[in-house]
């Protein structure tokens, strides 16, 4: 009986190690939102377009800053449907986000977009885009369609 | 044998003979000799609507050699390529899109009383009689507004058209609760080439469910590859999605599932993209896999982690409720058996708008040589943080590396993130390396590394039973494969690898599901279609219905395109065998262009995945998937 619990753990310690081996790590995918490179950057909005013929698909939000104008990147969900986003030309903006380069071209990926008035959070802590977007007119972020989750 | 078969030949052609000279006009004298024609290549005495075949017919004794014209009967009757031939020479009949039987006529030229005949039987790929008992179907997609949506259901259809009864659920990222088993009842109809739509009428306890379809009725599309299996879309102004639907054998029902699965799923959670999967013992009603389940939530992955639940017993239409625990936290699916070996779930909890496929593991065991050989790898939906991405590719495996090519889109970024290549059609593949590794239990993992970016490298996978075929669970001949997840901090998304078992289509009706996200000059769009056409020699021509939702209209605006006539070309890539390249022509769907270019790869005579490689520099971006079934 102890021979038979005595295999009967080995087996299942063997068992354990083979379902729980880990996924190999050989290759580490590098995001292109790398949360460790987000920056906070000021200026003032010129254009706001849903669609940028040239650029990568997605909203697009320029905005003119002290270290020049920054090709903002919203994603795909922030510019469209009803529950669009909206922050006018000329509007006076802090953005949060990550500086990337895709194809040659610099983009800003914006996470945050806080006009002073209303604060907007159209990606996650981690680069994806919300198809919720938050918005934070008081002290808490507002999901436009409150969620629960996991 | 072979005397009976030149008895009967040389029989046909005296008999064909004799037909051309009696309908021959005679114009001469005693010295002159009689003009006359026959069918000297006989076209095919039935073929499917749409479909071609060859015929020939050759003039005698006419000194004008003016040739043949060619027509045919009754009206509409189809075409001929070329209309006039010279003597002999071969023309291509295109059959109606409707079923019957026509007369294919070859007349003189020079004397156009001379005329020869053949009758050819047209037939229909398929008809609403082919679709008879409880089907379970699985969607997810977008609504008008740019939300997300996942639904799973079972309808009763009679053969006759009707759709008798029904049941479904649905989840969207707007609902504050899920729709929990609303009825269905409504009608389906379906042309002769085996596109169809189908009308439900949506009820709730309350009456009719304004929230499902267009204030209660929901419109889809579908294309039957088979009897037991059908691609469809939701085709609607409200939602727009894509997804399967397959014959339930109904007598599983009681007993429910037991024994191993693999699983998969994706959406959102909380508004946040999410995936994950993994492999599972079903038994009395309960589930459990322990170091078996992946998850990618948001980019923060859990690998080897346990999942466990409660699996209620299945009602009359094959739907339960699984309690499901993740690495994460829990979830409630409702879901929807298809075979003792296949479920449909979607997510029905406050929160999470997630659909996903659970497939048997059989009596087998895995190892380390599973999925060796060739594979084609499919990731149709992937989220990325600049959009949406995907992924196909074939590669070839051994016991624990896998080497192979794919084609990418990542938000219109094309084989290649950076640096910055200029942009030719047909795109080169990116070379996809790295290594495979698998349990027992078929939960395993592959690590890849894939030229031009970094953002498809960890996937957890999880085996199937290798006689089950996971896109179509009711065809027996498998071949198997796994369900995948990605699980990378910054892309994830779920998909599937089959075996490769022949680098061809060899099937001439193809059953097409397309669907994605398109940005043309207005931007993103997002689009579903499903369609058939009919491929031979290297081309393509047919219809589809295409859902097109402009989402940066104000406000939003869809467009429901039925019968979308398109052709197209298909060119294998004779380095990578199996990999072939897809220039699309088709009318101009909002502000978009006329040719679009694709990819695919083929994983069999009958089936094929691709990516869409349309970039944004010509002014068109489509972030797209496709996958074509042939019709059997």
């Amino acid at each position: 009986m102890n021979k038979l619990l005595g295999g009967l753990w080995c087996l299942g310690l063997m068992s354990f190690v083979m379902v729980c081996e880990p996924a190999q790590s050989a290759t580490v995918a590098t995001p292109l939102y790398d949360v460790t490179k987000e920056v906070t950057l000021e200026g003032n909005v010129s254009i706001v377009e849903a669609f940028m013929p040239g650029h990568i698909p997605g909203g697009h939000m320029l905005v003119s800053t002290s270290k020049g104008i920054i090709d903002g990147h919203l994603g795909p969900y922030a510019l469209s449907g009803k529950n669009r986003i909206s922050v006018p030309t000329g509007a006076h903006v802090k953005i949060v986000g990550v500086m990337t380069t895709i194809r040659g071209n610099q983009v800003f990926l914006v996470r945050t977009i806080d006009t002073g008035a209303t604060k907007y959070t159209i990606r996650s802590e981690h680069g994806f885009p919300l198809i919720q977007r938050a918005v934070q007119p008081t002290k808490g972020i507002n999901f436009v369609s409150p969620k629960g989750g996991r | 044998m072979n005397r009976k078969v030149f008895l009967t030949l040389g029989t046909f052609a005296v008999l064909t003979l004799l037909t051309a000279c009696s309908s021959a006009t005679h114009s001469g004298g005693g010295t002159t000799p009689t003009l006359s024609i026959a069918i000297t290549t006989a076209p095919a005495s039935a073929v499917e609507i749409n479909n071609n075949t060859m015929a020939a017919a050759t003039v005698a004794n006419d000194s004008t050699t003016a040739g043949v014209d060619w027509t045919c009967s009754p009206s509409p009757c189809g075409s001929f390529s070329p209309t006039h031939t010279a003597s002999g020479a071969i023309t291509t009949w295109t059959a109606p899109s409707s079923a019957g039987t026509f007369t294919l006529t070859a007349a003189s030229t020079a004397t156009s009383t001379a005329t020869a005949s053949s009758a050819v039987t047209v037939n229909s790929v398929a008809s609403n009689s082919n679709l008879t008992g409880k089907y379970a179907f699985y969607l997810s997609g977008f609504d008008l507004s740019g939300d997300a949506y996942a639904a799973a259901g079972s309808v009763t259809l009679d053969g006759n058209g009707n759709v008798t009864s029904g049941e479904e659920d649905l989840n969207s990222t707007t609902f504050t609760s899920a729709i929990e088993g609303d009825t269905l009842t409504g009608t389906y109809t379906m042309n002769g080439d085996g596109q169809g739509t189908m009308t439900l009428n949506v009820s709730n306890s309350s009456g009719t469910d304004p929230l499902v379809g267009n204030n209660g009725v929901q419109t889809f599309s579908f294309v039957v590859v088979n009897s037991s299996h059908m691609l469809i879309i939701e085709f609607d102004s409200v939602y727009t999605s894509s997804g399967s639907m397959d014959l339930q054998t109904a007598s599983t029902f009681n007993a429910g599932i037991s024994g191993n699965f693999a699983l998969s799923a994706s959406g959102f959670i909380g508004g946040k993209p999410a995936a994950f999967g993994g492999v599972y013992t079903a038994s009395s009603g309960t589930i459990n896999g322990i170091g078996t389940a992946d998850e990618n939530l948001d980019g923060v992955t859990t690998i080897g982690g346990n999942l466990s639940g409660t699996m209620s017993a299945a009602d009359a239409n094959g739907r339960g409720t699984f309690t499901l625990s993740t690495p994460s936290g829990s979830g409630t699916f409702a879901y929807y058996i298809v075979g003792p070996e296949a479920l449909f779930l979607t997510e029905i909890d406050t929160g999470g708008v997630t659909v996903g496929q659970s497939f048997g593991q059989g009596s087998g065991t895995f190892s380390a040589s599973s999925l060796a050989g060739g594979n084609v790898l499919d990731e149709p939906a992937a989220f990325t943080a600049i959009g949406a991405a995907n992924m196909a590719g074939q590669f070839a495996s051994n016991a624990s590396a896998l080497n192979g090519v794919v084609d990418y889109n990542v938000n219109g970024v094309v084989d290649g993130l950076n640096p910055n290549p200029a942009i030719t059609q047909p795109p080169t593949p990116e070379p996809l390396n790295g290594t495979k590794m698998i349990t027992s239990s078929g939960y395993g993992s592959i690590s890849v590394t894939v030229g031009g970016t970094s953002d498809f490298a960890t996937y957890g996978i999880y085996a199937t039973d290798p006689t089950v075929n996971i896109n179509d669970p009711n065809n027996a001949n498998g071949p198997g494969g796994a369900l995948i997840v990605e699980l990378d901090g910054g892309t994830l998304g779920t998909g599937f690898i089959v075996p490769q078992t022949a680098t061809a289509l060899s099937t001439i009706n193809e059953a097409d599901g397309f669907s994605g996200i398109v940005a043309i000059l207005s931007p993103d769009e997002f689009l579903n279609s499903t369609g058939q056409f009919v491929y031979s020699s290297g081309s393509f021509s047919g219809t589809a219905n295409i859902n097109d939702f402009n989402l940066a209209a104000a406000p939003p605006a869809d467009t429901e395109n039925t019968a979308v006539p398109i052709t197209g070309v298909i060119t294998a890539d004779t380095t990578n065998t199996g990999r072939y390249t897809v220039v699309v022509t088709l009318p101009v769907i909002g502000a978009g262009n006329s040719t679009n270019y694709r990819v695919q790869y083929v994983a069999n005579g009958g089936f094929a995945v691709g990516v869409d490689t349309d970039t944004n520099e010509p002014g068109l971006t489509e972030i797209a998937s496709e996958i074509i079934e042939g019709q059997q």
